[in-house]
């Protein structure tokens, strides 16, 4: 009867400590790099999956994600998961080489016309701190600005003249950082992202699969989103492509 | 083409009358809805267009999603859907009828049964009717007429004569396809050629479908310059024919091979008589003849072991981009084998044995270059070569064998010898074979395999950082505020300038206060009294009246008091003066006060310089 009652109470005790675990998304996701560690990424992928349903959601969670997917082999969920993870990392140098090196094993190529190596410095740049970086550095740089501006007007002569130098120099950089968090608000309100989550999705004409078969695309593309109907995804590609291809075929990044 | 999630003006309009008669609809949903699949011909040729409508009555056209078509095998979709609504209100009630047409082309010959297709009305599927359609060679339907909605506009009552479009016309199409060898040998080019063949004004033409040259090794062959139509006689008609489109196959396999019919969508004009700009445009489908040709096999005498598959014209040629390099360095070798042939086709030589190499990173890759109609260009093969052993070592040439078309018999070529001079202490060599490096000291570090970096560790909180920061109030908030700051900063600048470069009007600004703030001191010394108290009080009056004025308060007398008030009420200035009077019989007639009358003195001087305030505020 002891052994019984005992033996009860064990299986209490591992229900109560699964239920504890389950609850919380930090224990969730420190399973998830255990499991990672020990070599079994599924575990791992399901881990962090479940951290992410109780509510977490940080650029490092997504990033450990994409490392489970990506040795899974599930490469368009992987870059998904980057591409998210970047969001919020920005120019995370281990995200950067892992992203480029999950892009390199796409099927995909696109053909796009080569940058102007000025352009491309400039996009370098914009790209190197992610949107809630830039929006802080903006927001540091103005109100410090806005201080030296205040310190410009309200002062007498000799001071004037040097808070009113240091506001302007500040001024530039504050500037270009302003114009650099526009673009992005401007792409983020503007322009969807996705990633193709299926080996080989075939674009249509139109939204259905009556429509003609236009072009052809594979796992871990990145796409521009422009409209859904019906089940459907309207997309387009870098060198200017447009189709129409099932919803659950790409990933929202 | 169905629209991508924004509807046109015109399907806009259409949408808001269908969604003004679907209140009807829902409170009549007696009526079952009904599919109906109709086509325009039950028999029809290969290159006739099927035209297919599924017609959806009594439902409301909000609720009737687009027909699922399933699998069509036997047809190729060339047009549409292009979708229609019709209403009507008539004596039996209102009638709607949604269609839905398209244009189908059908693969091949036979008997073939469409549908039932189905329809989704408000979630429901409703299944159609089946169709028989008997498909025959060649054509056989009579072509439909082009809407032409700008002539009608033009000539309402079809008065104006217009010229019948396209196969109404008294004229052909076709396109037919050749080879230019029908028996050649496995692995040599034949040149297959679309020509389109017309008696008719031709607007445009589009390849279809192409065949899948399965058992060739195929390249398009483009033209250098546009084909100019020729007249040539066909079947003894007359044409004017023209090379659209020309590929070039090599065989792969000795035997029968069969190239499939290619089919063509060809946009045909009518002259409408009146302007070109007019013309009627129809599109008709061609499809050429299957084409069949025997494969020779290449001749078995005289065929080297060194041969694979090549066959044409070749040169070859190795070179390697360092002459002198330390043992460890990498070397890169190139050979190019070059020429004209089934180039896509043909497998690199093998390397000579490299006993003092070692040998990685082997890539081929394929130029293709059309010259006069034939297939050449150059495969590269690259190789880096890595040198493990010091002296003079040498790449012995490289063998390439070929079948000579030209000659009929198989040809091997070769590269001249490379020489390269290897270098280093043997010693190091030595040491670094004991180190397991196999090379020299001064290797650079290579990546044997690449992976992705390591997890991150989950340091603090794992919470989404809750969007973006430029979408919460409180950000604009601090970007609002500073501008705020700064403005109200630049105002109060520019009035304490105004007031410095003006003392008239800072004395004026400033005169009330002043006079306050030396009553103030007046009332301190209410209790101790003495001519200091009285004092103060004259000073708060004149120096009011002086500030207010921009006249110094000691030179003011009460004659000067007095024009300076001259507009202001006689009461005002009574009360004033009487206040002023009273101080003076203090401090120099030596009147004694109580604390009672120096305390309602001091009320008085505020009243006299609150009222007179007044009055000078208001004359401002």
């Amino acid at each position: 009867m002891m052994r019984w009652m005992s033996r009860r109470a064990a299986v209490l005790v591992v229900l109560i400590a699964a239920t504890v675990g389950a609850q919380s998304p930090d224990q969730a996701a420190a399973a998830g790099n255990r499991a990672y560690e020990a070599g079994d990424f599924n575990s791992a992928a399901r881990r962090f999956e479940q951290a992410l349903r109780y509510g977490a959601g940080s650029g490092a969670l997504y990033y450990n994600l994409g490392n489970a997917y990506f040795k899974l082999g599930r490469l368009g969920e992987a870059i998904l998961a980057y591409e998210r993870a970047r969001k919020q990392l920005g120019d995370d140098p281990d995200l950067r080489y892992n992203l480029d090196y999950a892009r390199s094993l796409i099927v995909d190529q696109i053909e796009v016309a080569e940058e102007n190596v000025y352009f491309k410095g400039l996009r370098y740049v914009h790209q190197l701190l992610s949107p809630n970086q830039t929006a802080a550095v903006f927001l540091g740089g103005y109100l410090v600005t806005a201080l030296l501006g205040l310190g410009t007007i309200l002062s007498p002569f000799p001071w004037r003249r040097r808070l009113g130098i240091a506001a302007l120099v500040l001024a530039i950089p504050t500037l270009l950082i302003g114009i650099s968090l526009s673009a992005k608000i401007y792409s983020d309100r503007a322009f969807e992202h996705g990633i193709v989550l299926e080996q080989k999705v075939y674009a249509r004409s139109g939204p259905g699969a009556n429509h003609t078969s236009i072009f052809e695309i594979h796992e871990g593309l990145k796409v521009e989103i422009h409209a859904r109907r019906a089940g459907w995804t309207q997309i387009s590609l870098a060198n200017g492509f447009n189709g129409w291809v099932p919803e659950n075929a790409i990933g929202t990044i | 083409m169905p629209s991508s999630g924004h509807p046109s003006p015109a399907r806009a309009l259409g949408l808001a009358a269908v969604a003004l008669a679907s209140g009807w609809f829902s409170a009549r949903a007696a009526a079952q809805p009904r599919v109906e699949a109709r086509v325009d011909a039950q028999r029809i040729g290969v290159e006739d267009v099927l035209v297919l409508e599924i017609v959806v009555q009594g439902a409301d056209p909000n609720q009737v999603a687009e027909p699922d078509l399933g699998e069509l095998p036997d047809f190729k979709l060339v047009g549409g859907p292009s979708t229609s609504t019709e209403m009507q209100f008539g004596s039996a009630g209102f009638r709607s009828a949604v269609r839905f047409t398209y244009n189908l082309l059908a693969r091949t010959e036979g008997r073939f049964t469409l549908g039932p297709f189905t329809v989704a009305i408000a979630g429901d599927p409703v299944a159609s009717n089946t169709l028989e359609v008997e498909v025959v060679a060649g054509r056989v339907k009579a072509p439909a007429r082009a809407r032409d909605p700008l002539g009608q506009l033009l000539d309402p009552y079809g008065r104006r004569r217009r010229e019948p479009a396209a196969e109404e016309q008294a004229g052909e199409v076709l396109v037919l396809a050749s080879i230019d060898e029908p028996n050649p040998y496995v692995g040599a080019q034949v040149t297959l050629t679309y020509t389109l063949y017309t008696q008719l004004r031709i607007q445009g033409l589009q390849l279809q479908e192409e065949p899948t040259y399965t058992g060739f090794w195929s390249e398009p062959l483009e033209f250098k310059e546009q084909p100019k139509l020729e007249p040539k006689s066909f079947e003894g008609k007359q044409f004017y024919a023209v090379a659209v489109r020309r590929v070039a196959l090599f065989p792969t396999a000795p035997g029968r091979h069969r190239i499939e019919p290619a089919t063509f969508a060809i946009s045909v004009a009518a002259r409408s008589g009146f302007m070109p700009l007019f013309d009627d445009v129809q599109t008709v489908f061609r499809k050429t003849k299957e084409l069949e040709l025997e494969a020779r096999p290449l001749p078995a005498a005289g065929r080297p072991d060194s041969f694979s598959s090549a066959v044409g014209s070749f040169g070859i040629h190795a070179a390697i981009d360092k002459d002198q390099v330390q043992v460890g360095d990498v070397v890169s070798l190139k050979v190019e084998i070059r020429g004209s042939g089934n180039l896509g086709s043909v497998v690199p030589p093998a390397l000579p044995p490299l006993p003092d190499f070692q040998v990685f990173d082997q890539k081929t890759s394929n130029h293709i270059k059309i010259s006069g109609g034939r297939v050449g260009g150059a495969k590269l093969l690259e190789a880096l070569l890595q040198p493990t052993a010091p002296g003079e070592q040498r790449i012995e040439p490289i063998r390439f064998t070929y079948f000579d078309l030209a000659t009929q018999r198989y040809r091997t070529v070769a590269t001249a010898p490379l020489t390269l001079r290897v270098s280093g202490d043997p010693a190091a060599i030595a040491l670094g074979a004991a180190l397991g490096r196999g090379s020299g000291p001064n290797r650079g570090v290579t990546m044997v395999r690449r992976d992705i970096r390591f997890l991150k560790p989950l340091a603090g909180s794992l919470a989404p950082s809750g969007g973006p920061l430029y979408a919460r109030a409180w950000f604009w908030s601090a970007v609002a505020l500073p501008l705020l700051l700064l403005a109200g900063a630049y105002l109060l600048q520019r009035e304490r300038e105004r007031l410095r470069s003006d003392v008239g009007l800072a004395r004026l600004k400033g005169a009330r206060s002043g006079a306050r703030r030396r009553l103030r001191a007046a009332r301190k010394l209410i209790q101790s009294g003495g001519p200091e108290f009285h004092a103060e009080i004259a000073r708060a009056l004149l120096s009011y009246v002086g500030d207010r004025f921009n006249r110094s308060r000691s030179g003011l007398t009460r004659d000067e008091i007095g024009s300076l008030l001259a507009a202001v009420d006689a009461e005002v200035v009574a009360e004033y003066e009487a206040v002023l009077e009273s101080c003076d019989a203090a401090r120099f007639a030596g009147e004694t006060s109580t604390r009672e009358t120096r305390a309602r003195l001091v009320e008085r001087a505020e009243n006299a310089i609150r009222r007179l305030h007044r009055v000078l505020e208001r004359r401002r």
